[in-house]
């Protein structure tokens, strides 16, 4: 990664400037320098075992003359220090840093600083860095995830979805709003992975009614985990004329005749709630359009975790003549599969 | 988001399903997938899918006496109800003593049962079958032969 912003902390080592050495006479009694240069320095004096370059002392008075020093990180940090005890002995700079309203630091080490500890603002901040990629046309695709932490693109083309600097971003949240604007497909990066309602986004969308998803992922620096946002409650509208299905996001619905449908959704260990109605065209039905009670009706059942069956029947009854040389009325009742316009709300 | 489609063989049976998935899904069984030109293409086959099959060459193929039955069994209970109230008013009509009427009335039910013992046979392809219809059932005769016989 690249070194930018590097923060300059007041009470812990100032890093890649010239002002981390200073004059002998600027030093503080209690901290601990490098010798840097001797001059004419006599620096057993203020503390140190010997005179040489590179030697390390904790200041025991004010120095005279012309040699020089460089602060040593005060609070004694060790390149091999892990993460808490690094934290602990630097008294909790994150804390202090997120004080001066840095959303993020990452803490490496740094060979042309002479591997001393660097503390650095990683530009893919927590909050507030947004990019918007705009259109995504076909074609692999890469999302740098230093350049922000919420991403925004059209969905216009199928592309394929690559990060980029995946290996520098532990720790961080990203959120990737997409806008689709109709029948197109992404490929995911092995690297992200779902953790639950699947990598189905709306399925539906056009450049002039586009549909929007928003998925949120942690990154572990090798992997991110996330979700898309409402996936747990799977909303499966369905204008079935026989052909036509809308938005059924992570589902499979099948039709195997006239008004039987068989919708699978993912496996999330519970059995899932489905309500069913019937969406519209409410005129009425049967010869002559004469008939209107009970027309329509549709049931909704769930049969294990994966597995809903939803049926469309029409029933009807009517009174009519029912035969002989009277005038007298029978009621008849009927009953068939019918597809018809439904909608299921499913909670996964 | 894309939406596949596809018509494939139900669990172990010859059985077909048409479904549809926001996912491609994983090649089990017997399966062809439908391009958007082959959702037209094969329309009314989807509609009467529990009519069709798939041949060894995986090609879609539809059962023309499964579609006609399927076809007639709507036609029929349309002609049914429609039958049922015509001799109700035919009733009406003998009571009243329009015996012409009545006459006629008796004629146009005769005709919905000629059409539906008609031979079909004939007619084997799946658009003409689809779009078979009685021309008397597309009549509010219940309306017409009640104004005749009530004056209004």
């Amino acid at each position: 990664m690249s070194n930018t912003n590097i923060i300059n902390y007041d009470g812990f080592k100032t890093v890649g400037t010239s002002t981390a050495v200073i004059s002998v006479t600027e030093i503080e009694v209690g901290k601990t320098y490098t010798i840097i240069a001797e001059g004419d320095t006599n620096f057993v004096s203020l503390g140190a075992l010997d005179d040489n370059v590179g030697t390390v002392f904790t200041a025991t008075d004010i120095g005279v003359g012309t040699g020089t020093v460089e602060l040593v990180d005060e609070a004694g940090v060790l390149l091999n220090d892990n993460f808490n005890t690094w934290r602990k002995k630097t008294n909790g700079i994150l804390e202090k840093v997120n004080d001066m309203d840095v959303d993020l630091i990452n803490l490496t080490t740094n060979a042309a600083l002479l591997n001393k500890v660097d503390v650095q603002n990683f530009t893919s901040a927590v909050g507030g860095k947004f990019k918007d990629y705009v259109t995504m046309s076909s074609g692999n695709r890469t999302i740098d995830l230093k350049d922000a932490n919420t991403f925004k693109f059209k969905l216009q083309a199928d592309f394929t979805l690559l990060l980029d600097n995946l290996s520098d971003s532990a720790g961080c949240s990203y959120t990737l709003i997409i806008e689709s604007e109709g029948d197109y497909e992404i490929t995911w990066p092995s690297e992200l992975k779902f953790v639950s309602g699947g990598d189905v986004l709306s399925t539906t969308g056009s450049s002039a009614t586009p549909t929007y998803d928003i998925l949120r992922f942690e990154s572990d620096g090798t992997n991110l985990y996330g979700v898309i946002d409402s996936a747990q409650r799977e909303s499966i509208t369905v204008q079935h004329d026989g052909t036509n299905v809308t938005d059924i996001k992570g589902c499979t619905i099948s039709r195997t005749s006239a008004g039987q449908y068989t919708i699978t959704v993912p496996d999330s260990g519970n059995l899932p709630t489905a309500v069913a109605s019937l969406a519209y065209d409410w005129a009425p039905q049967g010869a002559s359009n004469s008939t209107l009670n009970g027309q329509r009706n549709i049931s909704a059942r769930t049969i294990n975790n994966t597995t809903i069956i939803v049926e469309c029947v029409s029933l009807s009854s009517y009174a009519a003549h029912g035969g002989g040389n009277d005038a007298n009325t029978s009621p008849f009742f009927s009953r068939s599969n019918i597809d018809a316009p439904f909608h299921v709300i499913i909670d996964n | 988001m894309r939406l596949y489609h596809y018509i494939h063989t139900v669990d172990k049976s010859e059985d077909l399903a048409f479904t549809t998935s926001a996912k491609k899904l994983s090649a089990r069984g017997r399966r062809i997938q439908l391009t958007k030109k082959d959702m037209q293409k094969y329309r009314l086959h989807i509609k009467y899918i529990d009519c069709c099959s798939l041949d060894k060459d995986l090609e879609l193929e539809y059962d023309e006496i499964k579609v006609l039955a399927k076809r007639l069994d709507e036609l029929s209970r349309d002609i049914d109800f429609t039958e049922r109230r015509l001799r109700q008013t035919v009733v009406e009509a003998a009571a009243v003593g329009k015996t012409d009427l009545a006459n006629d009335i008796s004629q146009t039910i005769k005709s919905l049962n000629e059409f539906i013992n008609s031979d079909f046979s004939n007619i084997s392809d799946i658009q003409e079958i689809d779009t078979l219809t009685c021309p008397e059932l597309h009549i509010d005769y219940e309306q017409y032969y009640t104004n005749k016989i009530y004056g209004v």
